[in-house]
């Protein structure tokens, strides 16, 4: 049973069957039976709450305020410091405890992931309904809106955009989320096109079902699996762009990002003696990324029963 | 429909990505904050010979004005001069255009080939624990930013092991005679290599991850159980029909591949210092410099708009089962 | 006049800024912290406060009291509104990132509300120079070895114009009467004492708070090079460096090498869209009348033998004997009437400092004399010895722009540069490098000829990668500031020399003085005042500049020493005389001590 099957259970086919309630309970439980015995389905989603729960109590973990310059008994200020008692990670050039802006990094790069990849995929589910179920000028222009941007390339456009519009966390999450939607757009329209030939939908036709009721409704949930999918991508790739805007430079100025400590740690040349500033966001960035590669993995196999072996 | 009508909407289709693409451009740089004067202002630019060289640009012109000329010029290859270098952006581009290429082209075909053979095997030993950790290894390295693997590469091979050079495109003061003597030089590929491989190991993870199921799938197919029921040797199977039939799946992404490497570009040779379009991408964007900006940003646009076509069309013909007219 | 021009001027970058609210791109950027401001907020643009409707643009002179009264008691007893800082980004320049952020945080603590914001350079010129939509605008500027230009460009009305350096928009018929009249102050003692005058007006008022001048520290390798000449602005890129330093104990090589990561872009020397690099390269490459003095940062006669100022409008000039440019013609007096009559015609910075000029007599192969048609006290340093005076040989340019393929004579690429200075250009390659060549024949005119043979300008892709090739001994000096944590490293290490090289561009704070807060009248006054209290100087030279730079209390560096007023008055971090500077204009603080408009 694929997990588009399960979601769906006794909904589809039957439309006016099962209350909406028992369906999310239903598909909250089908969805801890689709981990079990993934383990690294189980890893993904151990990974990403953590980092979730670290983000959200950053300011209660961090032995100190990141933007604190600390300073040396002498009274200079205590730049570039090895890991010790007092900070465990060590200081920036800044004399700033390495630690603190780690775990404050966190919420930038688990914030702009979650929101940038929710608004796209949003979106694009929206767009790829819409297309694929009314057809002709709707679907010919939005679906050359999608064709250019394809055409586009993706990071240079990002910075340009958001060189123009402001280096701000929320522009950011926008212009992210504003050429992400193309993936889900496409591949939602795709299974839109198929879920069309269905009885259900037929059915639900004949029997006078508003547009709305028959997108939303019904076909829906039936798409809603890949939606998923495209949720753990989206938030790979908003994670990794936020990360390249800030390691060019381009990033929020007033946060501190993973990518910008590590694009400080590569300006100031302290990738060649100062390994305790650019080992740990590199590695966060890297664990905080595979996690939903790994999730995406586990549900994959569930859209795509042929990976199953 | 033919393939011929199929073609030609699609080129058609092309005309109007590309009169959108263009109107973009001219927009979002016409958007930008300040102008090209803007770096010299502080440098002793007096308000009037400020004005004399808007003036001399063309930029106190109204928009629609910019824009036709714009228009105008881009279509009949008339890509202006650069602001900031004074000499014209196809002057500047050219070289920029073959060290990106001579970087990125190695990098992705390097990248495929290897996820090819590396996808293949974790697929031939599908279910092992070689599998699993060749799985994982992969997805830790699509998991990591090219900055990230760039910096963890520089800080092995250059600072632990001084093997390599941490950065640009050759020696400082080497002697450059022709074209073939900027690239045929070992000084040349001693600093191409890191680069190189912080490429690799980014983009393979894609091919790596469809080769493997890809080949997951055919391995399945009763056409494969067939042949093993044949006596077929294993290592000819896999060769022969499990591999060649799984690789024109990994063609599919070539174009979306393409499209990472593009962006990538910029990352890269900014960890690098390597002199390529992608870098100065970055700086002409920050200096106001529009027409060189444009002009890159152009040419990766293409890059990216023309390989979607190509796939697009490489697909209808390579695989009979898609309708032209769902296109 | 000048207002004129900007509305006219101001029509294509305000229609931008339309757009770009009509997509509601600064609208985003505003109401992330606009609603931390209270009431008003509302139409997201320049934040205006309620009665001053907004553009920041046309808010009246700034001494007319009606007006900004009423922005003041338009608001009365209201919190103020969230206030712009402008300033750059991290990655372009850290030290005004830094000390502008200690501001701020400091500005906060007294209670404004503050938006940082740290921009791209284009973004920063556009807001600060042609928008003016600031009210904290911080700036290291005002560069230059004379008075007269850092008080012309930074506190004169006429440079209230779009794209003028007077980002105070202080407009003061008295102050603009006092600048002619040190401009016109031939004798030195006389104009001292004015320019003393001016700088204690401006400091009472607080129309800039200058905060630091930074001593750059520039490294050089001393087991290839010794003898060598720092001097203030130019530090080890000064062209008596060149000449003096010297092949160290054991470094047999005759080549030179430096680099830098500033883009080289053109070699024309009338260009004027060049930066600090070109400049430098045009230093060695044309010379000049004059040349300041790293004594005592005076002009002196150098391609001159005597410069004789004969009275207020007249300067009698005569050349040395034996000047030669690159191509073997010898230097006359005749090309330098050319440099400056051509330069006013199709150069505008030639014409800037030629303006005073109303004609050049020339009375034969080396004499000739000036004739101003004013009294200008800062010919000399400007005209004769400052960036823009160099001079060039009429054979050359006569014909130019056309003669050759080049739009402009300032658009002209220049490739084969004839001068008369101590290095020829032998190759350039963009992005890449240059080579000089000693000129050998400059000996000739009596002056001492450079050490070595060749010099290799290389272009680095950044600051990080001139240090890397100091180290690893590509390069034996680095004409530019590096960063903190490398002046630390080299100072541990015998191996490496650190040259000081005092700035004279000054870092700064100015503030809107057409917005109802920073008026010029007595609360925009003391609302100046408090701020300037609240700059912890001497903190942020530590944490920004790591220890290499100087507090400032006036608007020049104390490089310029004759002109440099130490008795002004001082403002030092301290939070309880910013209190009651805004106590004594009647503000007040709320329950949650944010600062509300006087009753």
């Amino acid at each position: 049973m694929s997990f588009s099957d399960i979601l769906n259970r006794g909904g589809s086919d039957t439309p006016s069957g099962v209350g909406i309630g028992q369906r999310i309970r239903e598909a909250f439980q089908s969805t801890v039976d689709l981990f079990s015995g993934e383990r690294m389905g189980q890893f993904g989603v151990f990974l990403l709450i953590t980092f979730i729960l670290l983000a959200m109590t950053a300011p209660l973990l961090a032995p100190y305020n990141p933007d604190t310059r600390h300073e040396a008994e002498d009274g200079s200020l205590l730049r570039l410091a090895e890991p010790s008692g007092d900070h465990l990670l060590g200081t920036n050039h800044e004399g700033q405890d390495v630690l603190s802006q780690v775990l404050y990094g966190t919420q930038v790069s688990v914030f702009v992931g979650l929101f940038a990849a929710l608004i796209a995929v949003f979106i694009g589910t929206n767009v790829g309904l819409i297309t694929a179920y009314y057809g002709g000028l709707v679907d010919d222009i939005l679906m050359r809106l999608v064709d250019i941007a394809y055409g586009l390339p993706f990071l240079p456009f990002v910075i340009v955009l958001v060189f123009i519009f402001g280096a701000d966390l929320f522009n950011i999450v926008l212009v992210i989320a504003a050429l992400l939607w193309r993936d889900s757009a496409r591949v939602v329209r795709a299974e839109v096109l198929t879920q069309k030939e269905r009885d259900y939908v037929e059915s639900a036709e004949a029997i006078g079902a508003s547009d709305f009721r028959i997108l939303y409704r019904h076909i829906l949930p039936n798409v809603l699996p890949i939606a998923f999918l495209y949720i753990a991508f989206a938030i790979a790739y908003a994670v990794i762009f936020e990360a390249s805007i800030a390691f060019l430079g381009y990033g929020d100025p007033e946060l501190i990002s993973w990518g910008k400590m590590l694009y400080q740690a590569y300006t100031f040349g302290a990738i060649r003696f100062a390994w305790w500033w650019v080992i740990p966001p590199g590695i966060l960035l890297m664990f905080l990324v595979s996690s939903v590669f790994f999730i995406g993995r586990t549900l994959e196999k569930f859209t795509n029963p042929e990976l199953r072996h | 429909m033919g393939l011929q009508r199929y073609v030609g909407r699609r080129l058609v289709q092309l005309v109007i990505t590309y009169w959108v693409f263009l109107t973009l451009l001219f927009g979002i740089f016409r958007l930008a904050p300040g102008d090209p004067t803007s770096m010299y202002q502080m440098d002793g630019l007096s308000p009037e010979a400020r004005q004399q060289i808007l003036e001399r640009l063309g930029l106190n012109d109204p928009l629609h004005v910019q824009y036709m000329r714009f228009m105008v010029d881009f279509i009949t290859g008339n890509w202006g001069d650069s602001f900031r270098y004074g000499e014209p952006v196809m002057d500047i581009i050219v070289i920029k255009f073959w060290n990106t290429v001579l970087l990125m082209g190695p990098a992705f075909f390097l990248a495929f080939a290897i996820g090819i053979i590396f996808g293949a095997f974790m697929g031939w030993v599908r279910g092992t624990k070689k599998e699993k950790g060749g799985l994982i290894l992969t997805l830790f390295a699509r998991s990591s930013p090219e900055f990230w693997i760039g910096i963890i590469v520089l800080m092995v091979f250059t600072f632990q092991l001084g093997w390599f050079p941490s950065g640009g495109i050759r020696a400082p003061g080497a002697e450059i005679n022709s074209f073939w003597g900027r690239y045929l030089a070992w000084d040349f590929l001693h600093h191409l290599a890191l680069p190189l491989l912080t490429g690799v190991i980014f983009y393979m993870a894609t091919p790596t991850l469809l080769m493997r199921s890809s080949m997951i799938s055919v391995l399945n197919s009763d056409f494969v159980e067939m042949k093993k029921a044949e006596g077929i040797p294993e290592y000819i199977i896999l060769y022969k029909h499990a591999a060649r039939n799984s690789i024109l799946p990994v063609t599919t992404v070539v174009a979306i591949v393409i499209g990472l490497t593009i962006g990538g570009s910029l990352v890269i040779e900014t960890v690098f210092n390597w002199p390529g379009m992608g870098r100065e991408m970055v700086q002409s964007v920050t200096y106001n410099d529009y027409n060189v900006s444009q002009a890159i940003f152009f040419l990766m646009g293409s890059v990216v708009i023309f390989m979607n076509l190509v796939a697009d069309i490489a697909y209808v013909y390579l695989d009979p089962r898609v309708r032209f007219d769902e296109q | 006049m000048a207002r004129q021009g900007q509305d006219q001027q101001g029509v294509s970058n305000t229609d931008r800024r339309k757009v770009l609210k009509a997509l509601g791109a600064t609208g985003a950027t505003m109401s992330v912290v606009g609603c931390m401001g209270g009431g008003d907020g509302g139409d997201g643009g320049d934040g205006g406060d309620g009665g001053d409707g907004g553009d920041g643009g046309d808010g009246g002179d700034g001494g007319d009291g009606g007006d900004g009264s009423d922005g003041g008691s338009g608001g009365a007893g209201e919190t103020i509104r969230t206030l712009d800082y402008v300033s750059l980004s991290e990655s372009v320049h850290p030290i005004r990132f830094t000390w502008g952020q200690m501001h701020a945080e400091q500005l906060e603590e007294l209670g404004f509300d503050i938006e940082y914001h740290a921009l791209s350079i284009p973004d920063y010129i556009d807001r600060g120079f042609n928008q003016r939509d600031h009210d904290i605008y911080i700036l290291r500027y005002l560069d230059g070895f004379d008075p007269s230009g850092p008080l012309y460009t930074g506190f004169h009305s006429d440079s209230t114009a779009e794209g003028g350096g007077n980002c105070s928009l202080f407009q003061s018929d008295e102050f603009d009467q006092m600048y002619q009249e040190q401009s016109n102050a031939t004798d030195p003692d006389e104009r001292q004492q004015i320019v003393y005058d001016i700088q204690e007006m401006l400091m009472d008022k607080q129309v800039i708070t200058p905060v630091m001048v930074q001593n750059r520290q520039m490294p050089y390798d001393t087991q290839k090079v010794t003898n060598t000449t720092t001097m203030l602005e130019y530090g080890l890129g000064n062209i008596h460096n060149f000449s003096s330093m010297e092949p160290a104990e054991g470094n047999d090589s005759s080549q030179l090498t430096w680099s830098l990561s500033e883009d080289l872009t053109t070699l024309n020397p009338i260009n004027p869209e060049r930066g600090r690099a070109e400049r430098q390269i045009n230093r060695l490459v044309y010379d000049r009348l004059m040349r300041i003095s790293p004594d005592d940062a005076q002009p002196v006669p150098w391609m001159a033998e005597t410069v004789d100022q004969t009275d207020e409008t007249t300067i009698d000039v005569t050349l040395r004997e034996g000047l030669q440019w690159h191509d073997g013609e010898s230097v006359t007096a005749e090309d330098v009437r050319f440099t400056y009559t051509y330069g006013a015609e199709v150069s505008p910075n030639v014409s800037g400092i030629a303006e005073p000029i109303d004609n050049i007599e020339v009375h034969d192969e080396r004499s000739l004399t000036f004739n101003l048609s004013e009294p200008t006290a800062s010919f000399q340093t400007v005209a004769m010895a400052g960036r823009s005076a160099n001079i060039i040989p009429q054979h050359v340019w006569e014909d130019v722009p056309d003669s050759v393929d080049a739009e402009s004579a300032t658009q002209w690429v220049n490739p084969e540069p004839v001068g008369s200075g101590p290095w020829q250009v032998e190759s350039f390659t963009l992005g890449e490098e240059l080579e000089l060549s000693r000129f050998d024949a400059y000996g000739d005119a009596g002056f001492e000829t450079p050490n070595f043979e060749t010099s290799v300008r290389l272009q680095a892709p950044d600051i990080r990668t001139t240090v890397r090739q100091l180290e690893d001994g590509t390069v034996d000096f680095i004409p530019y500031e590096i960063q903190v944590t490398d002046v630390q490293r080299f100072q541990q290490n015998d191996r490496y020399g650190l040259a000081d090289s005092l700035m004279t561009s000054i870092h700064y704070a100015c503030y809107n003085m057409n917005r109802d807060l920073f008026a010029d009248n007595d609360m925009g006054r003391a609302v100046r005042r408090a701020m300037a209290y609240a700059v912890p100087k001497q903190e942020a030279i530590q944490v920004a500049t790591g220890g290499t730079a100087q507090e400032i209390q006036t608007c020049f560096s104390p490089g310029l020493s004759f002109w440099y007023n130490e008795d002004v008055e001082t403002f030092n971090l301290d939070l309880e005389a910013a209190r009651s500077e805004l106590e004594s204009a009647g503000f007040t603080w709320n329950d949650e001590g944010r600062i509300q408009w006087p009753a």
